[in-house]
């Protein structure tokens, strides 16, 4: 057992965030770090107490001699496999700077802000579970020296025979140059979700210090298995390109294009391992696990909440207790009216359907997360400025068609009762068929990241066959109030079918599946 | 000031959350039974009808025919046939040839003055829109909705057009008794639409309101990327330079300066006396 001793008195020792220094937990001294890695280095102490989880894989150090009770991956409470092993020193760590109570008090505050949060989440028991954990960080270098031998140009306004001209002059030249980008993190577990490390960011450079074993006690720290290779294109790449980005630098009166210079430079890789401070919290829920976790330099808090379904009930039927009521007082909601109401909220749930199951989607493949399939999904970030306004546009023009070809159907059926009621169908259905056909043409690398019409029919038919049904009765007989409130009804059922499935979609995002050894995972080797 | 009131909502949101489950259970009762009883209400206590017992027909039926479309003869028997309407409220007709802006703002116009906001309907003839209208209000109008009233207006326009002024408010009269003595709408069914309406907007306000910040907040990759990332990118002074190109383009100032104002008074043959020294200050465009 590596436990950390007390020079003066042989007690266990603590790493202390306030002080950033050790204490003493039993004759109160504070040493600082440097003098007591200095002690623990003349005493060759680099071993550390590997707890192996039997669930789900995950490898905890800790430098404690207390014995782990559960795993904070998956909530397990087996006996952890615990065994010293040789750790490779990290390079580099940026020590806690929040404390313990701090941050959990952060955590149920938000917790307590949360109405529909489930009463475990709040459980004394459970959130006594929260552990300090070092993450393991990749920090990739691109760095390269050399000598540019290229293009360089000078444009400058020059006038001749009373005319102004912009004349450009290159030149040939050659120049020392020196590229470094220096600290690019990516996630070294493959336990912490890639999704959760991400939510946890941004750490900051400036509190990283140099590992010192001492900053461990009392803590535990992830034990690194995802290869640096995973990420090295990837992140060689985004460098890249954030080096073409920049504009032309001067030099000696002359622009040089950067991205000329990374042409003509070898940059060489190479990588560090960090370690980054989080606190962390697990539920487990039957095959589900849910995560809380707080930045342990910044204070940054990620959680994910699921819905308590019996709150989610009870709140909604006192909410539709005080709508009805008002709906009784004040308006009177007519068969047409009925349906034109329901058409409004079928399409709203739609829409949220439609973009709560593309993410259960990636979740459910670990799309996000790299370091869990030990596949680099996304190899290059290039995300054109453009694609966001075309995104809208499209919207627009999908929205202007449907306006149109629903005013043509209006005119079909003479005396339309209410516009939405065809205008809604026309919309979702135009939309769809948009959509189809943009995900057809995309390449089918970003196609696979994206749910599959399969994935989603079950749940998105429902509310389209909800405004389809309206639309059809408003087409048919607006006037026959039977058929009208059976449309309407119909409608309506679908609707709360899809918002349960909604829910339950939700539920899904915010409590995991539970990581399982047997999974194929990044860098076992 | 601003972060007192911020503390303020959040102990609101935190009494809230901690309201006792006993509370919790009575407050939903409570909604619950807001939802269900108007429907049990409709089922278990019969239709009580229009008291017309309290007022005569005579004070229910209102004939108005200022555009003098109707005999004496006429009125009578659409008096009668309006007689059946009153079981259920107020009856008017009214008839104009006089400018009155739109035939809607009148008939509502008309009906306020007659029956105030009480259960009616009211049938007006405009001859100098040339347009029919029926406006109703209170318990007509839960069964002569505005698509029941455009129904029997599309079935009775043609007598109007045809000058058959009679006919045409008979059968407009007629078809609004039948409606109300079919009583197409069921009025459990108005509450059941009601109680299903609410829990589905609930459902789904509750689910957007709820789902605010209970997810990470996913970075985006770049995120992370930008906020460690140390850049640094130097070229340093040239050891060595040629020249190997050079390119000209006309120079477009983005600015409008010197504009010369149009060289006036240069006067035709006439030998330049001074003054004018070939004007032309042109703008490079
Ligand atoms: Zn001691
Ligand atoms: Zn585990």
């Amino acid at each position: 057992m590596t436990v950390m001793r007390c020079p003066h008195c042989g007690g266990e020792v603590v790493f202390d965030p306030e002080g950033q220094d050790v204490r003493c937990e039993y004759c109160g001294s504070a040493i600082s770090t440097d003098d007591y890695n200095d002690y623990l280095e003349s005493k060759g102490l680099y071993q550390a107490n590997e707890l192996v989880c039997s669930q789900c894989g995950a490898r905890i150090i800790s430098t404690d001699s207390t014995v782990a009770t559960f795993c904070s991956f998956c909530g397990s409470s087996l006996v952890l496999d615990s065994h010293i092993a040789e750790e490779k020193r990290p390079d580099l760590i940026i020590p806690f700077k929040i404390k313990r109570n701090a941050a959990v008090s952060k955590y149920k505050e938000r917790i307590g802000k949360t109405l529909l949060a489930p009463d475990w989440m709040s459980d004394d028991d459970n959130i006594a579970r929260f552990r300090g954990i070092y993450m393991p960080f990749h920090l990739f270098r691109y760095s390269g020296k050399g000598t540019y031998s290229g293009k360089a140009t000078n444009t400058r306004v020059e006038t001749r025979e009373g005319r102004k001209y912009d004349v450009t002059r290159t030149y040939l030249v050659e120049a020392p140059a020196e590229i470094d980008y220096d600290l690019i993190p990516a996630d070294a577990s493959a336990s912490f979700p890639d999704p959760m490390s991400r939510a946890l960011t941004p750490y900051r450079a400036k509190d990283m210090v140099d590992f010192q074993l001492p900053y461990l006690s009392g803590y535990y720290a992830d034990g690194k298995d995802v290869p640096e290779s995973l990420y090295s294109t990837k992140f060689e790449a985004i460098a890249k390109n954030d080096i073409k980005s920049k504009s032309a630098v001067k030099v000696d009166k002359l622009s040089v294009m950067p991205s000329d210079v990374l042409e003509d430079i070898e940059v060489s890789e190479s990588v560090k391992t960090a370690l980054f401070p989080a606190w962390f919290l697990s539920f487990r829920n039957g095959d589900r696990v849910s995560y809380a976790a707080v930045n342990g330099e910044t204070g940054e808090l990620a959680v994910d909440i699921p819905i308590d379904f019996r709150k989610y009930l009870a709140a909604s039927v006192i909410l539709a207790g005080l709508v009805s009521l008002i709906l009784n007082l004040f308006f009177t909601i007519t068969p047409v009216r009925f349906m034109t109401i329901s058409s409004v909220i079928s399409a709203v749930v739609f829409f949220t359907a439609d973009r709560l199951l593309n993410d259960t989607y990636r979740q459910d493949k670990h799309l996000d997360d790299p370091g869990y399939t030990g596949k680099d999904t996304d190899k290059v970030i290039t995300r054109g400025k453009g694609r966001k306004a075309v995104s809208i546009a499209g919207v627009l023009l999908t929205g202007a068609v449907a306006f149109l070809l629903s005013l043509i159907l209006a005119a079909c059926f003479k005396g339309y009762a209410s516009f939405l009621l065809g205008f809604i169908p026309v919309a979702i259905i135009l939309y769809i068929i948009v959509k189809c056909a943009i995900e057809a043409s995309e390449d089918i690398r970003i196609r696979r990241k994206k749910a599959p019409f399969y994935y989603k029919i079950l749940t998105m038919i429902k509310p389209v066959l909800a405004v389809l049904a309206c639309a059809a009765a408003a087409a048919v007989d607006r006037n026959s109030d039977m058929l009208c409130y059976a449309a309407g009804i119909f409608s309506i059922l679908m609707t709360v079918w899809t918002a349960l499935d909604i829910v339950r979609a939700q539920n899904r995002l915010t409590m995991r599946a539970l990581p399982l050894f047997t999974e194929k995972r990044g860098g076992d080797v | 000031m601003a972060k007192k009131k911020k503390k303020d909502r959040k102990t609101f949101i935190d009494r809230l959350a901690g309201v006792s489950r006993r509370t919790w259970k009575y407050v939903l009762i409570a909604a619950a039974a807001v939802l269900i009883l108007p429907i049990l209400l409709d089922i278990i206590i019969p239709k009580s009808r229009f008291d017309s017992s309290v007022m005569s027909p005579e004070d229910l039926i209102v004939i108005r025919d200022e555009a003098d479309l109707l005999s004496e003869e006429d009125e009578k028997i659409l008096y009668e046939h309006m007689v059946p309407v009153t079981r259920y409220g107020g009856a008017a007709f009214y008839t104009t040839d006089s400018a009155n802006g739109s035939t809607e703002d009148l008939a509502r116009k008309r009906y306020r003055e007659n029956f105030g906001t009480k259960s009616g309907t009211i049938f007006v003839i405009d001859m100098y829109n040339r347009y029919i209208y029926i406006f109703s209000d209170g318990r007509i109008y839960d069964t002569v909705t505005k698509a029941k009233a455009e129904t029997i207006t599309d079935n009775v326009y043609m007598y109007a057009r045809h000058g058959e002024y009679r006919e045409c408010a008979v059968r407009t009269f007629d078809q609004i008794a039948a409606i109300l003595d079919g009583n197409q709408i069921p009025q459990p069914m108005k509450h059941i639409s009601n109680a299903l309406l609410s829990l589905a907007f609930s459902l789904t306000a509750v689910f957007i309101a709820a789902n605010r910040r209970t997810r990470m907040q996913k970075e985006d990759e770049m995120t992370a990327y930008n906020s460690m990332v140390r850049r640094r990118f130097n070229v340093g002074s040239l050891t060595s330079s040629t020249l190997v190109e050079t390119k000209r383009s006309r120079h477009y100032e983005s600015s409008g300066g010197g504009s010369y104002s149009g060289g006036g008074g240069f006067s035709g043959g006439g030998g330049g006396g001074g003054g004018s020294s070939g004007g032309g200050g042109g703008h490079g465009f």
